[in-house]
C-alpha cells in the first residue's frame, strides 16, 4: 500500500517538478510547482512524518508560493512578450550535465545500496519505532539544535534587512 | 499515534524501499539543476533552486525514516527556513533588476561580464537622454550611490525609472 | 477510541453501529470505508446548504439592518432564494472571454473551492464524554482525527488563495489583477498573525489535536477567557483572511468593480461566492473550536445526544452573523490601513502575546495571561481621553456655521 501511494505522489511530484522547469509562463511554472509541494508532502505523509508534511504545505506551498506568484504578477509579465520569446531554449550542454548528474549519482547510490548494512533490512526498519509528532520534532529542536535554531534567526533577520534594502526605492 | 485516519491504510508501516526515496530525491535535484543550468529567466531560476531544495528535504526525511532519527526532519525545517530567506532575497534581487532591466532574462543583466552581449537593450533612465550609449556604466555607479543616499539628486532618475 | 459515526449516541441500533465499525484487529473494514464516505458526503452537502442559506441570510440580515425586506418572493420568508439564484447561474450562459488564459480562467473557481471545503475533514462538530483510565474526558468526533489538525487546516486554508490569485491574473483585466495581487499579498501579511494567535492556543492545551483542544477548555475553561487578545486578533485576521468586509480588499466593489472575480459569470463566478462562504464557516468552526470550547457549554451538552451538534451550530452560526454583522456595520479600510494593522500592529502584539503566555505557562503565574490586554485596553483608554481633550480644547466653542470641510474631522 504504501509503495503505490510511494508511486502516485511522488510521481505527482516528479512530473509537476518537470514542467515547472520546462514552462515559458512563470505563473504556470509557480503553479507547477505548488503541484510539486503537494506531492512531496504526500510522499513525507507515507514516510510517516505528518508534521514535516503539514509544515511543508504551510511554508512552501501557503507562503513562499504565495510570495513568489505576487512578485509574478507585481512584475506584470504581458503574456504577450512571453509568446514572442517562443519556448523555452534548452541549451544541450545543460541538459547534458543534469543527465550526467543523474547518471553519475545514481550509480554512486546503487553502489551504496549493494554495500550491506547501509540501509537496515525491512524487519530492522519495522522494530524501529519513529515518533514524528510535533512534540518530539519540538523537543528534538528545542533540545539537541538549539544553537542552530537560534543561529537561523539571524539568518532569517539578514533576510528581512537585505530584502527591504534590496527593494526600497530610496532609503531615507 | 498520529493520524490514525490513515492507519487503517499504512497498518503495515512503511513497507517499500527506501531506496526509491533517495531515487526520487536524486531525480527532483536533477531536474533542479536542469532548469538552473538551462532556464535564462530568473524567476524560473530560482524555482528551480527550490526544487533543488525540496530534493534534499526528502532525502534527509528519507533517512530520518531509515534510521529512526529525527535529526532529519529537524534539519528539513533548517532547510525551510534558508529557502524562506533565499526567496526573501532573490525575490527583492529580481524587483531591483527588473526595475533597472525591464526583463527576468538573466543575460539582460550581464553588464559586468564581457562586453560583447549582443542584443541587450542599454540602461535607459528617463531624463537622461542626453548621456549617450557608454554612459551606461557611470548611470550604474549613481545608481549605487544614490540608493545610499549620498546623491539624492542622482538619484530622482532612478526613482522615475522604476514608476515608468 | 471512538465510532466515526457516533452511531450508537445517534440512536441507532448495535447492528448498524456494528456494520460502520472497524474490524476488531483496527484494520479498515469495507462498512467502515464506506461509513467514512458517507460521513463525508453528509458533510459537503451541509457546507454547500449553509453557503447557500448564508447568501440567503446575508441579503436579509443587510436588509434588516438597513430598514429593507430583502428577498422575500421565493418560499417563506424568501427561503428558497438560493435555489432560485443556483437555477439562474446554471442556466446562465458560461461565458469565457476572448482575453482570457483558458486553462487557469477555468481552474482558478476550483483552486478556490476545493480547498475550502476540504478542511471540514477535521473540525470536530460534536463529541461525548467517555471514561478513559477512569476520568471522564471529552471526546470529540469529526472526519478525520489528525494530531496536527490546526496546521493542517491552517496549511490548506492557505491554498485558497491560489484560485483567487490566479482568477485575478488569468482575467488579464486590470481591476481583476489587482484583486489577486492584493488578495495575495493580504494573505501572506494576515497568516502570520493568524498562525501566531493560535500559538498561545497550542501552547495552553499543550497539543495541535482539535478534540484535544476541545478537551482541554471542557476540563480549565475556554480560551476566550484566558486568552483574548489573541482571539480577537485570530478572528480579526480570520475576516482578512476570508476577504469579507471591512478587509474586503481584493473585491473592493466601489474601487475595483468586482475585484478578482470581475471577468467570471455563470458557475464559475457560483464558485467563487461558494469558496468565500465555506471560508467563513470553516473561520467560524476554528473560533468555536479554539477558543470557545467547541461542542461543549458548560455542562449543557451532556443532556441528550443532540446537544453537541446543536451548541456546535448555534455557536458557529452565531460567528458567522458576526461576519454579516461586521460586513454592514464597519466601513472598508484603506488598503496601507490593512497592511499596517496586519504588519505594525497585529504581529507585534501576536509575538508579544506568545511570550507571554509561554512565560506563564513556565513560570505557573496567571495572571500575565491578562496582562497585555489590560495594558492594551488601559492604552486605548488613554489614548480616547486625550484625542477627546486635545478635540475639546481644538473646537470649542463650536463655529454657529461650520464649513463644509471640517466635517470629515469629527
Amino acid at each position: 500500500m504504501t509503495t503505490v501511494l510511494f508511486i502516485v505522489f511522488g510521481g505527482m511530484a516528479l512530473v509537476s517538478a518537470l514542467l515547472a522547469v520546462t514552462r515559458q509562463n512563470p505563473i504556470a511554472s509557480a503553479i507547477w510547482l505548488v503541484g510539486m509541494f503537494f506531492g512531496l508532502a504526500g510522499v513525507y505523509v507515507v514516510l510517516e512524518a505528518y508534521f514535516v508534511a503539514a509544515v511543508q504545505v504551510l511554508v512552501y506551498a501557503g507562503a513562499i508560493m504565495v510570495l513568489f506568484l505576487f512578485v509574478i504578477m507585481l512584475l506584470d509579465l504581458r503574456t504577450k512578450q512571453l509568446d514572442e520569446e517562443g519556448p523555452p531554449k534548452m541549451p544541450i550542454w545543460g541538459v547534458l550535465a543534469a543527465v550526467l548528474f543523474i547518471v553519475a549519482s545514481g550509480w554512486a547510490l546503487m553502489d551504496a545500496v549493494g554495500t550491506p548494512g547501509f540501509f537496515p533490512d525491512a524487519e530492522e526498519r519495522a522494530a524501529l519505532e519513529l515518533d514524528g509528532s510535533a512534540k518530539a520534532i519540538g523537543a528534538d529542536l528545542f533540545g539537541r539544535w538549539l544553537l542552530a535554531f537560534e543561529v537561523t534567526s539571524i539568518l532569517l533577520l539578514g533576510g528581512i534587512l537585505g530584502a527591504v534594502i534590496l527593494t526600497k526605492r530610496r532609503l531615507t | 499515534m498520529a493520524a490514525s485516519f490513515l492507519h487503517p491504510l499504512l497498518a503495515a508501516g512503511v513497507d517499500m524501499p527506501l531506496e526509491w526515496v533517495v531515487g526520487l530525491g536524486l531525480a527532483l535535484f536533477s531536474v533542479g539543476l536542469l532548469g538552473v543550468a538551462c532556464r535564462r529567466n530568473i524567476l524560473i531560476m530560482l524555482l528551480s533552486v527550490e526544487i533543488m531544495l525540496n530534493a534534499a528535504n526528502v532525502v534527509l526525511v528519507a533517512f530520518s525514516r531509515v534510521h529512526s532519527e529525527l535529526s532529519g526532519q529537524v534539519f528539513v525545517f533548517f532547510s525551510m527556513t534558508v529557502a524562506a530567506a533565499e526567496v526573501a532575497i532573490g525575490l527583492a534581487i529580481v524587483i531591483a533588476v527588473y526595475r533597472l532591466r525591464q526583463s527576468t532574462d538573466v543575460d539582460d543583466a550581464a553588464d559586468l561580464g564581457e562586453v560583447d552581449y549582443g542584443p541587450v537593450p542599454p540602461l535607459k533612465l528617463e531624463g537622461e537622454d542626453q548621456h549617450h550609449h557608454d554612459d551606461h556604466g557611470d548611470a550604474d555607479h549613481s545608481n549605487d550611490a544614490g540608493s545610499d543616499g549620498a546623491a539624492p539628486d542622482s538619484a530622482e532618475p532612478i526613482g522615475a525609472a522604476g514608476e515608468a | 477510541m471512538m465510532g466515526v459515526l457516533g452511531t450508537a449516541q445517534l440512536g441507532m441500533a448495535p447492528i448498524v453501529a456494528h456494520i460502520f465499525s472497524k474490524n476488531d484487529d483496527g484494520s479498515a473494514s469495507f462498512g467502515w470505508v464506506i461509513g467514512r464516505i458517507l460521513v463525508v458526503l453528509l458533510m459537503v452537502h451541509v457546507i454547500l446548504i449553509l453557503g447557500a442559506l448564508m447568501v440567503w441570510a446575508e441579503r436579509r440580515v443587510s436588509a434588516w439592518m438597513q430598514d429593507r425586506i430583502g428577498p422575500n418572493r421565493v418560499g417563506p420568508q424568501g427561503l428558497l432564494q438560493p435555489l432560485a439564484d443556483l437555477g439562474k447561474f446554471m442556466f446562465k450562459e458560461d461565458v469565457i472571454p476572448g482575453h482570457v488564459n483558458k486553462v487557469m480562467y477555468t481552474i482558478a473557481p476550483l483552486i478556490a473551492t476545493i480547498p475550502a471545503l476540504i478542511t471540514f475533514a477535521v473540525v470536530p462538530f460534536t463529541g461525548s464524554y467517555e471514561t478513559v483510565g477512569g476520568e471522564s474526558v471529552a471526546v470529540s468526533w469529526q472526519i478525520a482525527d489528525l494530531n496536527i489538525g490546526v496546521l493542517y487546516i491552517l496549511a490548506i486554508a492557505g491554498i485558497g488563495v491560489y484560485g483567487i490569485a490566479l482568477g485575478g491574473w488569468a482575467s488579464n483585466s486590470k481591476y481583476s489583477l489587482l484583486g489577486g495581487v492584493r488578495a495575495s499579498a493580504q494573505m501572506i501579511s494576515y497568516e502570520l498573525s493568524l498562525g501566531l494567535a493560535v500559538v498561545p492556543v497550542v501552547l495552553m492545551a499543550g497539543s495541535l489535536n482539535l478534540g484535544e483542544i476541545i478537551a482541554y477548555q471542557a476540563e480549565n475553561t475556554w480560551l476566550i477567557f484566558t486568552q483574548p487578545l489573541a482571539f480577537f486578533i485570530f478572528l480579526t485576521a480570520s475576516y482578512a483572511e476570508t476577504n469579507r468586509l471591512p478587509f474586503d480588499m481584493p473585491e473592493s466593489e466601489t474601487e475595483l468593480v468586482a475585484g478578482y472575480h470581475t471577468e467570471f459569470s455563470s458557475m464559475k463566478f457560483a464558485l467563487f461566492f461558494l469558496a468565500e462562504y465555506a471560508n467563513m464557516t470553516v473561520a467560524a468552526a476554528l473560533v468555536t473550536t479554539l477558543y470557545l470550547g467547541g461542542w461543549t457549554f458548560f455542562g449543557l451538552e451532556t443532556l441528550g445526544w443532540g446537544m453537541g451538534v446543536l451548541i456546535f451550530s448555534l455557536k458557529v452560526i452565531f460567528f458567522l452573523f458576526a461576519f454579516i454583522w461586521v460586513r454592514w456595520t464597519i466601513p472598508r479600510f484603506r488598503y496601507d490601513q490593512l497592511m499596517n494593522l496586519g504588519w505594525v500592529v497585529f504581529l507585534p502584539l501576536t509575538l508579544i502575546n506568545v511570550v507571554l503566555t509561554a512565560g506563564a505557562i513556565a513560570l505557573d503565574q496567571t495572571w500575565m495571561f491578562f496582562l497585555l490586554p489590560v495594558l492594551l485596553i488601559a492604552a486605548a483608554c488613554v489614548a480616547t481621553w486625550i484625542g477627546w481633550k486635545r478635540d475639546e480644547d481644538k473646537f470649542q466653542p463650536l463655529p454657529t456655521a461650520p464649513a463644509a470641510g471640517e466635517e470629515g474631522h469629527a
